[in-house]
């Protein structure tokens, strides 16, 4: 029986540490008997999102509670139309528990500043994937990457793109209809061949030097995952990470998360 | 593998490299710029581009490739690939006897390079300055066509353009609508000597603001005076 692992890391992007900031990055893996979930989050950089850092951690908290307690239910094998009751049965229910996250953060420490919107300061991207067999969850809001990568080494994007996203601005969790700038696929595992999936905040496709580098990352991932067990990635991707948010690349904060199918029985690794 | 081991990295991929900044400079190099005027330029280009060279080796953000367009009549490239600012020697501009300070089609040239698929997804946002010592001098319409097909690209939209006019009569609308901005000046050059200082304060402009965690709204401030462009120009990721 295949198992499902995940390995994340996180770095402080060069240009927070040098002016002293907090990463405003996060991650989180959890795993149920039936489920595995991975997230990462990227809390919004502008002065306007001054508790991104806490919005972000929300993310991935709520991403992998509610994926581990409303997926397996929801992704059954017999399940016809799986991305439609995901968005209908699950969206709403992930950004309403992140919404409620921040108000119970906000109850604990209120605002000092005058702030029109209460959830604007919390602005975080969510990228998210959840193995329930036979499906594969991958869901977007906002920036970042998705990589479902096979065997072969052939890989693809699962999340529809979106054209809005510029670099600079992006869909957020904390915007008022942030359902709907939700993107998601299901994949069905009986019909695809999935070795494993790379989800990263744009810190790490912002340091590749290459514009299209999915394809070379996917093919070199699937050699490596053929060579290397999950602890060889656990001692890797904190490098990875680390690379990619130094001066020799983006600069900026770095998650980087993998699930990883493989046929040992050893639970996820995560920091 | 011991505790004490150091794991080598092996990263997937081509590798990584720091994000590309592009600074296009488009020099006018008009009939009346010649003499004293174009040697002070040449001379506050290279100053500007070696302070920037300085500043592409001390931060860990941005490698800055540099193209020049000069325009007179008609338009060249001067500088026609990107080249890294600190392995830049820069060739003086001469100035086109009876050349004229057609502007359109020098954003026409600059459209094309920034045109969708010819600078990288994940470079910074490009930084575009213009340096006339004239009013724009195109035929009826052709510069409204090259601001409109410059504005038409991405990058050229979200780019920081500044201008730099060199004496106050060189100061127009016509800049104005180039920058894009009411709260960005023209930096103007007095005299021959004021234009490296202008193009000093153009180069800060391009190269701490493009610094993440930057309080750009303060450097705006610094820079330009208060009223500066905030973050509507310059800020941190943000939502739609």
């Amino acid at each position: 029986m295949h198992q499902w692992q995940a390995v994340t890391a996180v770095a402080r992007g060069a240009a927070h540490a040098a002016r002293g900031r907090a990463a405003q990055d996060a991650v989180r893996a959890a795993r149920s008997a039936d489920c595995t979930v991975v997230a990462v989050a990227d809390g919004h950089g502008h002065a306007q999102h001054f508790r991104s850092e806490i919005g972000a951690v929300l993310a991935v908290d709520a991403a992998c509670s509610q994926g581990l307690r409303r997926l397996p239910a929801l992704l059954g094998a017999d399940v016809e139309r799986p991305q439609r009751a995901v968005r209908q049965a699950f969206v709403p229910l992930l950004i309403e528990h992140w919404r409620a996250a921040v108000m119970g953060h906000l109850a604990q420490l209120p605002y000092q500043e005058t702030v029109e919107e209460p959830l604007i300061p919390y602005g975080s991207t969510l990228v998210m994937t959840a193995a329930c067999p036979p499906w594969l969850l991958c869901l977007q809001i906002g920036d970042g990457d998705l990589l479902v990568v096979r065997p072969d080494g052939n890989s693809f994007a699962p999340v529809p793109p979106d054209a809005a996203l510029d670099g600079r601005r992006t869909t957020s969790l904390c915007q008022a209809d942030a359902a709907a700038s939700v993107r998601l696929a299901v994949v069905d595992l009986r019909r695809e061949d999935v070795a494993l999936v790379l989800l990263a905040t744009d810190g790490y496709g912002n340091a590749q030097s290459e514009d299209d580098w999915q394809p070379e990352v996917g093919a070199d991932l699937a050699q490596l995952a053929a060579e290397h067990g999950t602890e060889w990635f656990a001692a890797q991707l904190p490098l990875w990470a680390r690379a990619c948010a130094s001066g020799a690349g983006s600069g900026d904060d770095t998650s980087i998360a993998l699930l990883l199918r493989s046929s040992e029985g050893a639970a996820p690794w995560t920091p | 593998m011991t505790a004490h081991d150091t794991p080598t990295l092996r990263m997937p991929g081509g590798g990584i490299s720091r994000r590309p900044l592009h600074l296009i400079l488009l020099a006018d190099c008009s009939g009346g710029m010649k003499g004293e005027k174009i040697q002070a330029l040449n001379y506050a280009i290279a100053d500007m581009l070696a302070q920037l060279a300085i500043w592409d080796r001390a931060q860990e953000q941005a490698q800055v490739f540099v193209r020049a367009v000069a325009f007179a009549t008609e338009a060249v490239w001067h500088i026609p690939a990107p080249t890294p600012v600190v392995d830049l020697r820069w060739r003086p501009l001469q100035p086109v006897p009876r050349g004229l300070t057609n502007m359109g089609t020098a954003f026409q040239l600059v459209a094309e390079a920034l045109a969708p698929g010819r600078i990288e997804r994940r470079a910074l946002r490009p930084a575009l300055l213009l340096i006339t010592d004239g009013l724009a001098t195109d035929p009826p319409g052709r510069f409204e066509a090259g601001l409109n097909a410059l504005l038409a690209t991405p990058a050229g939209r979200g780019a920081l353009r500044l201008s730099v006019a060199i004496g106050r009569d060189a100061r127009s609308e016509a800049l104005n609508r180039f920058i894009g901005d009411p709260s960005v000046p023209v930096l103007v050059a007095d005299s021959t000597s004021d234009i490296s200082d202008r193009l000093v304060v153009a180069s800060l402009a391009v190269s701490r603001m493009s610094e993440a965690g930057a309080d750009r709204a303060a450097l705006a401030d610094r820079l330009f005076g208060h009223g500066g462009p905030g973050d509507s120009i310059f800020g941190q990721d943000t939502i739609i």
